[in-house]
Formats: structure tokens, sequence, C-alpha cells
């Protein structure tokens, strides 16, 4: 498998033609239009970023509240920054916060009973994909009990950020990126390391 | 198992959005935002004096909370987003808050307290009590003091001053206040004369005048009367009618701490003051309603979003220092 995420319907900056993030955005304070290559471009990955976070419900609305702060505050948009990937990701984290019960919830209701809603129904849930479920159970009680500071950079990381591009979506140094990113994996690698694959993983108390 | 790759299946099998939800959005984007703007003048200004960043002593905020006497339950006790969302139009949830809000008691004490928070152009949160001559006292950094932050008195509503008394006396009628409102906007800066409150009863708004308001600064002052000023509950559920009563109410589902509204005004033809650009912009406002409570938890507009944390009268305010106390000059 591979180690960085799937992206589904949006291409990797690289491979991607046409003009930068940032031209783009820069043309949109005449033709705000333009700002629509930003949102076709990113909207499906910051989507998934959010339903990885909080569900499908809630990214289909902070998705919406993403962009259009985005579009509001697209004047002060460093222009310096070809992609706008860090940018957008720092606006949906900040939407996400305001949501720090529900996430915490939502990841301790797969913890509890190893159904992920945010993804795709899979046929043989039941047979061939015990292992990974025991696993996803673990790795949702771990970023549970992470805390938000911690989680945030972890799962920027894990969407395939690089350590400046999340500390600059954070707003934090990226000293304290990587320590955030470094303590939160040690978190989750002990939480991991306690599972037993033959049988239950351990579980999360449901306080 | 390693867990950065454990976190990216788990992250990789997240299925792919809804395409019909990433169009609305789209649309949902340009359309506010292109009829939104950035940086437009502003029509009236919200008395912001004394930033406070970071927090407040919790000790020193349970204490406030403790002695208020309006019913003004603070934090996010409301729905969650898991709930199914309301099928409620917008419209209706604003004449909803109405009715709660004319039923609601009247209360009064002896300072006027509003607690917000919000994120432009710094992360802030701040405290302000209000004597009913309209002084405003702001919180020291640390919660614990007060101080006077300027000479300003009277309660700012639309563009104008008022005092508290002037304050209850604004039209209850919803059509009526609407229009008071944009005459406030249109009648041009009133020179701020301290503890001189201006006539709220002028004379009729001409018609033309009311052409350069734009309708979310209407909106936008309708909604400083449900939390920044003491307005009775007659003049709260006009507030929540006059905004219903706006061109264009969309329920945006629930969001913290109740129902998020969006309320847009019509477009305006394009303005002599801005020739070949294009037409002055109909911005958005956003509320958070409780429904349960018909207060206001929070309003976004141009500046940014304001979160009303606490609001109501109280008698108790924390020991007044001198400004110079809390603000030493420089040498």
């Amino acid at each position: 498998m591979n180690y960085a995420p799937r992206i589904m319907c949006a291409p990797d900056d690289s491979e991607r033609a046409g003009p930068d993030d940032s031209a783009l955005i820069a043309d949109s304070c005449h033709l705000p239009e333009r700002f629509g290559v930003v949102f076709d471009r990113h909207a499906a990955t910051i989507h998934g970023y959010i339903a990885r976070r909080l569900g499908h419900d809630a990214a289909d609305d902070l998705v919406a509240e993403t962009f259009l702060v985005a579009f509001r505050r697209r004047a002060a948009y460093d222009l310096g920054q070809p992609s706008a990937r860090p940018w957008l990701y720092g606006i949906a984290t900040r939407l996400i916060s305001h949501h720090r019960r529900d996430e915490v919830r939502f990841f301790r209701a797969i913890a509890r009973t190893g159904i992920d809603p945010a993804a795709e129904p899979v046929a043989d849930e039941a047979g061939r994909r015990v292992d990974a479920r025991v696993l996803n159970r673990c790795l949702a009680a771990a970023l549970a009990a992470l805390s938000e500071a911690d989680r945030d950079a972890l799962l920027l990381i894990a969407e395939g950020l690089s350590f400046e591009e999340a500390a600059r979506a954070l707003d934090v140094p990226a000293g304290t990126l990587s320590s955030r990113v470094a303590r939160a994996r040690r978190k989750v690698r002990k939480e991991l390391g306690a599972v037993n694959p033959a049988g239950q993983g351990r579980e999360q108390g449901n306080g | 198992m390693d867990e950065m790759r454990l976190l990216g299946e788990f992250r990789a099998a997240v299925s792919p959005p809804d395409a019909r939800t990433l169009t609305a959005a789209r649309a949902r984007m340009l359309d506010a935002g292109i009829r939104g703007t950035v940086g437009r003048p502003r029509w009236f200004r919200r008395r912001r004096a004394g930033w406070v960043a970071g927090g407040l002593s919790l000790a020193a905020t349970a204490a406030v909370a403790a002695v208020m006497v309006a019913p003004t339950v603070t934090g996010s006790g409301g729905p969650q987003h898991a709930m199914p969302v309301s099928h409620l139009s917008g419209r209706q949830i604003l004449l909803d808050a109405a009715t709660a809000a004319a039923a609601a008691p009247a209360t009064a004490g002896t300072y006027w307290y509003v607690k917000t928070a919000g994120s432009a152009p710094q992360p802030y949160t701040q405290q302000a009590w209000y004597t009913h001559a309209g002084v405003e006292y702001s919180a020291t950094p640390d919660g614990k003091e007060v101080y006077q932050p300027g000479a300003d008195c009277d309660f700012s509503v639309g563009g104008r001053w008022l005092s508290y008394q002037q304050l209850k006396q604004l039209p209850t009628d919803p059509g009526a206040l609407k229009a008071w409102i944009t005459w406030s906007m249109t009648s041009g800066w009133q020179p701020l004369s301290p503890c001189a409150a201006q006539d709220p009863h002028p004379a009729p708004v001409p018609a033309r005048s009311s052409l350069n308001i734009d309708p979310s600064d209407v909106a936008s002052a309708l909604s400083n009367l449900l939390f920044q000023v003491p307005a009775p509950p007659a003049l709260r559920a006009a507030a929540f009618r006059a905004l219903a009563s706006m061109q264009d109410v969309r329920e945006l589902g629930y969001a913290d701490g109740g129902v998020a509204l969006a309320i847009y005004g019509p477009s305006l033809p394009a303005s002599k003051f801005r020739p070949g650009k294009e037409p002055r912009d109909t911005g958005v406002v956003k509320l958070i309603i409780d429904p349960a409570n018909s207060m206001l938890r929070a309003e976004t507009n141009y500046e940014g979003t304001t979160q009303i944390l606490a609001t109501g009268w109280t008698n108790h305010m924390p020991k007044i220092v001198p400004l110079s106390q809390v603000f030493p000059a420089k040498s």
C-alpha cells in the first residue's frame, strides 16, 4: 500500500497543467470566477481531509465554508506561495477546530464500533479486513486521545503536506510542528503497539 | 505496524464527496463571494475599545457568569453536528426567535455585560460592561479589573449613538426599525460628543439616499441590537423580524451552538461612486442563533466573525482601575 494517501479527483500539484494557484488568486481579485479553478483543484482533497476528521455530513458544510473564507480572504493571500494547498488546509483546520468535541466523538465511535462512517463500504468487511479494522479502531482511539494541536500536525503530515507546508498551514514555526508530529507519532505508535493482532484491539475508555 | 502508513490507509479509505455537494459549494462560494467583498467602507462601527488578546481568567469569567441576570447560557450546549438538519426555513427560524424574544421577560441590572471573542484583526476575547449612560468599561487582560477605554458614552446602533432611554424608544415595528437603521446610516457621521446622545427620531429619510446602503450593513446593525446593546424584548423581536424580512435568508444547518443562517440582500445597481466597477456589492451576514433561547451566538460580516459568549444584565463589575495603570506610558 502506498504511503501517501490516495487523493481523489485532484491531481498532484506537479502533474497539473495551467497557472499556479497564486496566479489564479491574483487574477481572481479582478475576475472572481478564476477562483473557481482553485476550488476545482483542491475542493475534493479538502473535503476528504475534513471527512476523515468529522465525517461526510460535516465535510459537506465545512468544505463550502472553507472556500467561502478563502475567497473572502484572497486579497491577503501570499502570492509568493505558488500552491494554495497549505493555506486551504489551514483554513479548513481552523474550521474543524470549532468542532473539536464532534471530532473526538467521531473517532471514539470508530474505536468503539470498528465502523468507519467516512469510508466506502467494503463488501467483504467482515472477512479479509478484520486485522485492518482492529488496527483502525486502535488508530481512531489514539487520534481521539491526542491533543488538538498534535492531532492537527499529525493529520496534516498524513495528508502529504511537507513539514514546512503544515507549519505554514497551522501558522506555527517548523520546529514546533516537527516536535508536535514526533510526539503524536510516539503516542499513536504506543497505542498501536499495544494491539494484539490475534485478539481484540485495546479499546479506549468511552468517557 | 508503521503508524504513518496506517494513517495513510485510514485517510485513503475516505469515500469521495458527492459531486452535487461540490457543485453546490462552488456555486455558493462564487455567488456569495462575488457579491460579498473585501475591504469596503464601513457605514457604522461597533465599539471595540480595548482589544484584549488571549483568554481571561476562568475564575473571573465564572464569577461574572454567576451573577448574570438575563438568560444567557454560554458554551456550546446547543445542537451538535450529528443531529439532523432542521427543515425549517431560515426565515421561520428568525420568526420563531422573534416570538421567543418577545415573550422573554424584561430584565434590568446595573451593567449591560457583553463578552465576545473573534479572530480579526487578531484573536481576542473581550469583556465589556456598559452603564445605563452607555459608559463602557473593558476588562483588563487578566480579567480581574476593568478600565474605561475612552470617554465615549451612549450605545451604538446603526450609524447613531443613543442613550439607554432612546434605545428603549426605537421602533418596535420591523419595517420602521429597518427604516430607522437605514436612515441612521445615511444621515452621515454625527460629531461624537461624549454623553450627548443624538436625536433618534429625525426627519424622514430622502428615498434616494438609501440606495447606497448595503443591506448587509443593515442586517449587521440589526444583529448588533441582539447582543451589543440592552434592547428590550419588543425591540429584540423587531430586530429578528426585520432580519427575517431581508430579501434572501438561507438556513445553513447546525453550527456550534445553534443554527446558522445566511442573510443576503438584493443586488444593488452600480454605484455612481464606483464607475466601471462591479455593482456595489451585497455582502452576506451570517448568524448563528440558538433556537432554544433566541440568543445570537455568532455574527459574521465582512469584518470577520464575532462570537457572542455572554450577554445580559449584571449587577457586578470588577474593580475599576485607571487607564494609565493598564497601559502605562512608555518612556
